[in-house]
């Protein structure tokens, strides 16, 4: 045995740091460090290395009688061997595949220090939308990829696999029973980003045709890291805090206050004063030296105005204004995150532990996330031909409190659209009224509102969380040409959440509790033969069959105790009338079998052709198997024909896939339903949904057409795809007149089509050796189209009078919804103007109107990264042009007299522009001067959608990231053989047209995220991370 | 794949249920449902209640309504579940009287919200396939109610039926409501189909062995809340409850009888300080209808600016008050549903005798009932609350002396007589549903004056505009029952809305 020490570097000499060294024929094997040095210990009877690098041609090194040798690997400007996985786990290389894909590997991931890894996606990949939650606080991430397929809204995310298995990223809704909406992120949340070693997206249906219907809208698939061989003992250390602040807030006013009529005094917050249980800002105006009672005035006896249980007199205070009231109220965020992983690999395999602590303030008072994650993972080579790997994933997330989200008083970002913009918000943080602690809270009004501080500090949302997902495979070669690969997975969580309301809430004077307990199990249990031959010197092929067994089981129980008989005990033993329960259990299996032939001619034109069968058992027993096959075809050009020396690499490539689809369970026949008792006597009422014992499968069938091009050497590289997805026999409840006793039926409808073009542009334009810019573009549009709807117009959700509604010829994106009443004669000078009524206020329309969509006409990343010497850095824009975003703040701001636009004419009064009918198609401007208020609740009615959109346009400085890597003579002294520095900023710049808010929001009801929608969002954050990370 | 079917069986939930477990969700649906809207338009439109705050529905800007019309056919549903089963089961008959009988009040409480609904092809969306049902006539829908009450009538038997929140079981009770509801729909249509309502209401009052009514306060249709259905204004935020205050309409007429009832449906001002209930009459302070929302939060009832705003105008009784506004006082159970009282019955005889539709029994008679069994029953009400202060005074109040006053006393011409019978029905129908506006749509009495503000070109509002979905999901079979009505608006006349002294136009 002796020690062979080397540099690697490629063409340009530069040193390639973390390139593979490995002795042929052993699994011993070494990385690069940061100068591309390495060393390595070889056995006696070796005498070649294999060096490695991803984008570089492998090289095959003989060391016989050396000990020293600097190795030059070579571009690979086709990256020939780049070796991507795809469905089932398949190793393909890429130029074999004839679909779109794209893939990050775990810099691109880990970089932005994102806490959601769906997050880090956004601009890097072209075609995924993702829209974020409004909650602040490891929310849920809304992505679809190619727009929006099925008409059922939550059937839009792409398959998440992991190492093979998918896994669930769902999103259970926590409505119901008397509270708002929480969000309790989305399961795919949970993924450490530090585990994942490659993530590959699968666009299409045809680059997931093998997994089903649930990848008809893509598959993601993650590859985490296995253990290496390397320097060092192999262990590696990752801390950083990430510090956030509020990114955008509403534009607010501050020259008026709470009131009505330019009045206000305090007397009991609930009417007893003047206008004191008016929650509006059309009070007196602030800073002109008026003295009003206040609820935080003092009175006589020292208690304040708002302690009413005293009835002493409260003395007058200074009526002014606290710009800042609502800024103030946010803290700074900070999350912690330490992350550790050990690996090592030898001749029995290798072996991967890892362990992630991320602990999360939110920027909203007493919001908190801590989520401890751990990963082990090995491979054991029981025998030259037996392999058992192992991946095991334990995730446990807390949290204390998330904050509640929608329209109501749960939510403080209503109570802050109904907020006195005189108040100063530090002093309603002593909530509790003076004696009546744990009774009766303190407040500027006791009509409508809780204090924010009551309402984040005592009526908590809380989740504990304990999910457990990882796999077992046994890949057996059982000849050199014959595979067989047995694989069980399994994703289950147990999640408990508690809700707790304190006496004297708006909603629940007495108090409430209540507990959620939701089990989730998926089981997927698959078998896949392989058989691979070459068959001549250009011909090989490659046959696989497999089958897979789906069972999915979901527990959902609520308790409820609606009133409390102590207060302060959160105990469904100290409940004050009978526990409410409720309970659902669900369950469901597919079984799949399918088949796959790959034929390649020559490495220069691949074929692959697919088929499989489903049984689901959510559909009739009829129509419960459905087949669907899928064809791909690849061929490099550029080794077929002689292409001009520039062109380095040339792939074109087509595909056609089919992808069934089935349901959820029990929609094929009606139940009765529980309801809360009356006194002793049970009550049951039949579900107002008409069942279908008829369903079919939902089938989506999709074509593209892409090509992969390369120029200069690899400088200059392009990859562009057109797509055309068509999912028809949508499994849809359409809405039915209530007078049939029923809300909707359970039918098969409507074809959505959704077409496109996206394209990747990597541009390199300075290569030296010590600096490098590279750039790239990613650039997607999407169409899409719905039909065969049969004339209905079918909502997939609503918010606020907001429709988004799929009609035949329209989008499946558009939002229908009110808007103002106009004239319609185009031979009319008046034509397209706003019509009023006689007393000056303008007429809104009956009838839903068009009023925009929510996807955008394109998406646009643009990534630079430069690294000089040990530096690098990189930024990346986010660009989104088009669609529109309907803002109840808007509305309800407008109307509340809080924003900054509703000083107009508060004294002067307000001379609406447009026009009024004096008769029948005459016209005459509108003179009628109205008062502000009055102006503004008619303007901003809450269901005219066309006064409360936005243009949802907007650039976002997305990521900035300035990292510093240790190298050279200072780490030989370290025991380190990697150490990285870097800041990364997030969200540091937002230009768009809207002054009130992030329009990359989305509403939130139940399970569904409803983009296009804002509705009470907290403002989306700005955030700094300073990270560390070391190899020892 | 064989045990699919099983994996496919939802586990939560029966595919059956007994009529017994269906009725309690439909009575507390729609009781619910019809205290809300005694709340809303009930106490607005006839001037009641006044509102102080977000006025627009005290000044006629009324939107298409999604109310009733979507909980009254959600709780139809189960009443055809009922039906369904019942009819054809010789052991359940009670059941299917009594399905009859909720079916009968729902699609009159709709007929005379909208107009035409659909009523023969309603609720057969599963089990014939109808998702989009015709409307039918007024005059149809009518047809079907009478003699469906009158079928009631006579399938009902003695014995128990269970799940029974209204009456208990008691099916005797049911029996006396079919025919007292029967006589409240014959009064209804007299003005148009006068043959039928006479000979119809003669049949009933002439064999009450065959046809019982009401005969007294405890006959009557009004659901009794308890502490985990608690009335329907007892759960809301206190702002909702002080938006809607004692209407000017109310006070006054109050005052001028001397009605102690005052107390009951009000609560003196805070101004007052006198907590829930006053001696000086003069603490109870309405304000008036259909004010925007400016003058309505700044109306002043003495006209001095400085005294202005909710402080000096009352809030609705205590009776009716919600927890968060009052925790002390509120209570849970005191205040009933009523859907039909027995009061309200005693009215409808007085004025079907005054006006010769019937000729049993004695008009003064029928009336000093109808007002003897209102006070008593408002008593009985606050003492169930706890409130002995307004108790007291409701006991102690002379209500003969308060029956021999001019204003009272049923003298005078026929019309006066009828008025008089009006008003005070208008008094003893306070908080059910929007009976009054029903009856005011008839016969035009008491008057309802429209506020300073009210828009739909100061007319009182004569129905609602069906609700936005239908032009959605059945729009065709809509716009039949709109072209047959002459419209789709807030002043198209119902069937029944005929007597030419209804000319609201101002």
């Amino acid at each position: 045995q002796s020690v062979f020490k080397g540099t690697v570097f490629d063409s340009d000499n530069i040193p390639l740091p973390g390139a593979n060294v490995q002795v042929k024929g052993t699994t011993i094997g070494v990385v690069t460090d940061f100068d591309g040095n390495f060393s390595i210990e070889v056995p006696e009877q070796s005498t070649v290395l294999l060096v490695s690098y991803m984008g570089y041609k492998t090289r095959e090194v003989d060391i016989a009688g050396k000990t020293e040798a600097t190795i030059v690997l070579e571009e690979d400007a086709a990256q020939l061997d780049e070796v991507v996985v795809t469905a089932l786990g398949i190793e393909r290389e890429k130029k074999s595949l004839g679909y779109a894909s794209q893939e990050l590997n775990s810099d691109d991931v880990t970089a932005a220090r994102e806490p959601n890894l769906l997050n880090s996606m956004s601009g890097k990949v072209a075609g995924v939308q993702i829209t974020n939650s409004p909650s602040g606080l490891g929310g849920s991430v809304r992505i679809s990829i190619r727009g929006d397929a099925s008409l059922n809204i939550n059937n839009n995310s792409p398959l998440f696999v992991i190492d093979g298995t998918p896994i669930s990223n769902q999103i259970v809704g926590a409505t119901g029973a008397g509270t708002q909406d929480v969000d309790y992120g989305n399961g795919a949340a949970e993924i450490n980003p530090e585990d994942i070693e490659t993530m590959n997206v699968l666009k299409g249906p045809a680059a997931a045709a093998l997994y089903g219907s649930r990848a008809a809208n893509g598959a993601i698939i993650i590859t985490t890291k296995k253990g290496k061989a390397r320097k060092g003992i192999g262990v590696s250390v990752n801390t950083g805090i990430t510090l956030e602040n509020v990114l955008r807030l509403p534009d607010w006013q501050n020259e008026y206050g709470q009131g009505n009529n330019q009045q206000f005094a305090f007397v009991d917050g609930s009417g007893g004063g003047i206008a004191d249980g008016v929650d509006e800002s059309w009070g007196p105006r602030l800073d002109t030296g008026l003295m009003i009672p206040q609820f935080d005035s003092p009175r006589e006896d020292g208690t304040r105005g708002g302690d009413l249980n005293s009835s002493s007199p409260i003395i007058p205070t200074p009526w002014v204004s606290h710009p800042d009231n609502v800024k103030d109220f946010f803290n700074t965020g900070v999350t912690r995150t330490s992350s550790i992983s050990v690996s090592k690999a030898g001749d029995l395999g290798n072996i991967r532990f890892s362990f992630q602590n991320m602990d999360q303030e939110g920027i909203i008072p007493n919001t908190d996330l801590e989520r401890n994650s751990f990963n082990l993972s090995s491979a054991l080579n029981l025998t030259d031909r037996i392999t058992i790997n192992t991946n095991i994933n334990y995730i446990k997330t807390d949290s204390g409190n998330r904050p509640s989200l929608s329209y109501g008083t749960e939510s403080i970002m209503y109570l802050f659209i109904w907020y006195g913009r005189q108040i100063n918000t530090r002093n309603l943080k002593n909530y509790w009224m003076d004696g009546q602690e744990g009774r009766r809270q303190f407040n500027y009004n006791y009509n409508y509102h809780d204090n924010p501080y009551f309402n984040l500090y005592e009526n908590t949302n809380s989740q504990d969380k304990d999910r457990v997902f990882g796999n077992v495979s046994v890949n057996y070669r059982i000849t050199d040409n014959l595979s067989l690969m047995l694989r069980t997975g399994r994703d289950f969580y147990r999640e408990l959440r508690a809700k707790k309301r304190a006496f004297s809430t708006q909603r629940f004077p007495l108090g409430y509790y209540r507990e959620d307990d939701i089990f989730f199990e998926e089981v997927n249990t698959d078998f896949l033969l392989s058989y691979n031959k070459t068959l001549s010197d250009k011909w090989s092929i490659n046959i696989s069959a497999g089958g897979n067994q789906l069972r999915q089981k979901q527990d959902y129980k609520q308790t409820v105790a609606p009133q409390l008989i102590n207060p302060g005990t959160y105990s469904l033993n100290n409940s004050r009338r009978p526990l409410e329960i409720s309970q659902n259990n669900q369950e469901k299996r597919i079984n799949s079998l399918y088949g796959f032939a790959q034929v390649s001619f020559d490495e220069k034109v691949f074929l692959d052709i697919t088929g499989r069968n489903d049984w689901s058992s959510t559909l009739p027993i009829d129509n419960n198997s459905y087949f669907y096959p899928s064809a791909t075809l690849s061929a490099v050009i550029s080794d077929i024909f002689n292409l001009p020396e520039a062109v380095s690499f040339a792939k074109v490539r087509a595909a056609y896939a089919e992808v069934g689809n089935d349901t959820n369970p029990y929609r094929l026949r009606s139940y009765y339903q529980n309801e809360t008792p009356f006194g002793d006597y049970p009550v049951l009422t039949e579900s107002d949904a008409i069942p279908n014992p008829e369903l079919k499968p939902e089938i989506t069938s999709s074509y593209e057409f892409g090509t992969d091009l390369r120029f200069l050497n690899g400088r200059i590289n392009l990859d562009a795809t057109y797509y055309h997805n068509t999912t028809k026999n949508q499994i849809i409840p359409i809405s039915t007149d209530i007078a049939s006793g029923y809300n909707s039926k359970l039918i098969n409808a409507g074809k959505v089509e959704n077409y496109g073009f996206e394209a990747m542009l990597q541009v390199k334009p300075i290569v030296t050796e010590n600096f490098r810019w590279s750039t790239y573009f990613n650039f997607a549009t999407n169409q899409s189209k719905v039909t065969d709807l049969g004339g209905i117009n079918y909502t997939l959700t609503s918010q606020n009078d907001a429709f988004i509604q799929a009609r035949d010829g329209g989008s499946i994106s558009a939002i229908y919804g009110r808007g103002f009443r106009r004239v319609e004669d185009t031979s009319s000078p008046y034509f397209g103007q706003i019509l009023y009524d006689d007393q000056g206020l303008p007429i809104r329309t009956d009838d839903l109107v068009y009023q925009g969509d929510y996807a955008p006409d394109y998406t646009l990343g643009i990534q630079n990264s430069f690294k000089y010497k040990n530096f690098d850095l990189s930024f990346l824009f986010d660009i989104r042009q088009g669609g529109i975003v309907v803002s109840r703040t808007k509305t309800i701001g407008s109307t509340s007299g809080q924003l900054k636009e509703t000083l107009e004419g508060r004294e002067t009064g307000i001379v609406g522009e447009g026009v009024v009918e004096v008769s029948p198609g005459v016209y005459e401007p509108n003179t009628v001067n109205v008062d502000a208020r009055t102006y503004n609740y008619r303007y901003y009615e809450r269901d005219n959608v066309e006064a409360a959109k936005y243009d949802a346009s907007y650039t976002k400085l997305r990521e900035v990231t300035l990292g510093y890597t240790l190298s050279g003579k200072l780490l030989e002294k370290l025991p380190f053989s990697n150490v990285r520095f870097s800041v990364t900023g997030r969200n540091l710049l937002l230009w768009t047209d809207n002054p009130h808010f992030d329009p990359e929001t989305v509403g939130v009801s139940g399970g569904t995220l409803q983009p296009g929608i804002e509705n009470m969002s907290y403002p989306s954050t700005r955030a700094f991370t300073f990270n560390l990370k070391a190899d020892f | 794949t064989n045990d699919f079917e099983e994996i496919n069986t939802n586990p939560n939930y029966a595919e059956e249920a007994a009529p017994e477990l269906l009725l309690p969700g439909v009575l507390r649906q729609m009781a619910y449902n019809w205290g809300n809207m005694g709340w809303e338009e009930g106490f607005t439109v006839a001037q009641y209640g006044a509102r102080l705050q977000f006025t627009s529905g005290d000044r006629y800007l009324w939107s298409p309504t999604g109310n009733p019309y979507n909980d009254a056919y959600d709780a139809l549903r189960d009443v055809e579940n009922i039906v369904r089963v019942a009819e054809e089961d010789e052991n359940l008959q009670n059941y299917y009287g009594v399905g009859l009988i909720l079916k009968s009040w729902i699609y009159s409480y709709l007929a005379e919200a909208y107009g035409d609904v659909p009523y023969s092809d309603a609720t057969k969306g599963y089990s014939g396939d109808i998702l989009s049902p015709k409307f039918d006539a007024q005059s149809d829908i009518y047809e079907g109610i009478l003699a469906d009450l009158k079928e009631a009538n006579g399938l009902l038997q003695s014995g128990n039926i269970n799940g029974d929140i209204l009456y208990n079981g008691d099916v005797s009770k049911w029996k006396k409501f079919a025919n007292s509801l029967r006589m409240r729909l014959l009064m209804r249509i007299s003005d148009v189909d006068n043959a039928r309502a006479v000979s119809e209401m003669n049949e009933i009052v002439s064999n009450p062995s065959v046809y019982p009514l009401f005969e007294n306060n405890a006959d009557q249709a009004a659901l009794q809340w308890n502490s985990d259905n608690p009335q329907p204004k007892y759960d809301t935020r206190s702002g909702s409850f002080d938006e809607v205050r004692l209407s000017l309409t109310l006070e006054t007429r109050l005052k001028e009888l001397k009605d102690k009832r005052l107390v009951v449906f009000a609560q003196p001002t805070s101004d007052s300080g006198k907590g829930i209930y006053s001696e000086d009459m003069d603490d109870y302070v309405g304000m008036p209808n259909g004010l925007d929302d400016e003058s309505a939060l700044s109306y002043s009832p003495s006209g001095n600016p400085e005294e202005s705003g909710s402080n000096y105008i009352s809030r609705l009784g205590v009776l009716l008050t919600c927890r968060a506004c009052d925790e002390e006082n509120a209570s849970p159970t005191a205040s009933q549903t009523i859907i039909m009282s027995y009061p309200e019955l005693q009215f409808i005889l007085a004025e079907a005798r005054e006006r010769g539709f019937i000729t049993t029994g004695d008009v003064g008679e029928y009336y000093e009932n109808g007002i003897r069994a209102s006070f008593e029953y408002y008593t009985d009400r606050v003492i169930a609350g706890g409130w002995n202060t307004i108790a007291t005074a409701m006991q102690e109040f002379d209500i003969d002396e308060y029956l021999a006053q001019e204003k009272v006393m049923l003298t005078g011409s026929s019309q006066e007589k009828l008025q008089k019978v009006a008003l005070q029905k208008w008094i003893a129908l306070f908080y059910t549903g929007f009976e009054a506006w029903s009856d005011w749509r008839r016969t035009n009495m008491p008057a309802i004056v429209p506020g300073p503000d009210v828009g739909n070109g100061g007319r009182v509002p004569v129905r609602f505009q069906y609700p936005n979905s239908v032009k959605s999901t059945n729009n065709s079979n809509y716009q039949e029952a709109v072209n047959r009505m002459g419209g789709d608006n807030l002043s198209t006349r119902l069937w029944w809305d005929v007597a030419d002294n209804n000319s609201s136009v101002m």
